[in-house]
């Protein structure tokens, strides 16, 4: 066979891993594919600051699949990450692993999180986010319910 | 023999283009207030804003929940949708950006 269609992946999960703080957008294909056969998860950095880093970041992984991109070589790295409204969004083949169980992809929509991931280079050079691990924040913040105080019998307290 | 030359008289004529955002997204903030804006790019927007660089909401990490972002069209205009949020929760609850 053709060894030019077969060409490894430039792009490795270990160099190439972020985690940030996000909302999760749209979490409709987040265990069921899409008409694709791909899982996604739309998000958004919740600050500029990761806004910046992580396109920045992103930006660097398209440069570094022009720049290795061997002479003969049917890749041309381009973005693949990023909608028409400016979300970003993952494309992968397996189920990102989560921290909670819900029950519809409705319940997850809004909420915030930390996204871990990494970029991954397609065979025609599109440079993909690839989310490994969403840890969702409590919906209560972590407030804790004011702890229910026992009635103290007092025939044993002795 | 000069020839004549007329000169017309050319007036330049401008006309005004609304400039019309494609977007509009609607936030709501930790205090309950809805805050609706309109950009090219909603998701940049709505970081700047969660990130304080809006006069409107000064405060950092104030944006509890995106509730939307849809396009804007002729059904659909920011105007509208203010006036929606106006009647939905309250004049004083909405803050148009």
């Amino acid at each position: 066979m053709n060894e030019l269609y077969k060409e490894p992946t430039l792009l490795t999960p270990h160099e190439t891993a972020f985690r940030t703080e996000a909302w999760i957008i749209d979490a409709t294909n987040i265990n069921s594919p899409n008409s694709y056969q791909e899982f996604s998860v739309v998000f958004e950095p919740q600050t500029m600051t990761h806004h910046q880093m992580l396109l920045e970041h992103l930006v660097g992984c398209v440069s570094e699949v022009k720049l290795n991109t061997p002479f003969r070589s049917n890749k041309e790295a381009s973005p693949l990450f990023e909608n028409k409204k400016g979300f970003l969004y993952s494309s992968q083949l397996f189920v990102p692993q989560l921290n909670i169980e819900f029950n519809h992809p409705d319940e997850l929509c809004g909420r915030t999180a930390t996204i871990s991931g990494h970029a991954r280079d397609l065979p025609l050079g599109q440079v993909v986010i690839q989310i490994d691990y969403i840890d969702f924040d409590s919906v209560t913040n972590g407030i804790d319910e004011e702890p229910v105080i026992a009635s103290v019998d007092d025939e044993d307290d002795w | 023999m000069l020839a004549t030359t007329q000169q017309t008289q050319t007036q330049k004529t401008t006309q005004q283009k609304d400039y019309r955002a494609p977007y509009i997204f609607v936030v709501m903030l930790h205090s309950g207030e809805v805050v609706v804006g309109a950009s090219s790019n909603p998701a940049k927007r709505i970081c700047s804003i969660n990130s304080g660089y809006n006069k409107a909401v000064p405060k950092p990490l104030q944006i509890n929940k995106i509730i939307g972002v849809k396009s804007q069209n002729e059904s659909r205009t920011f105007a509208g949708v203010v006036a929606k949020m106006c009647s939905r929760y309250g004049k004083d609850n909405v803050i148009a950006i």
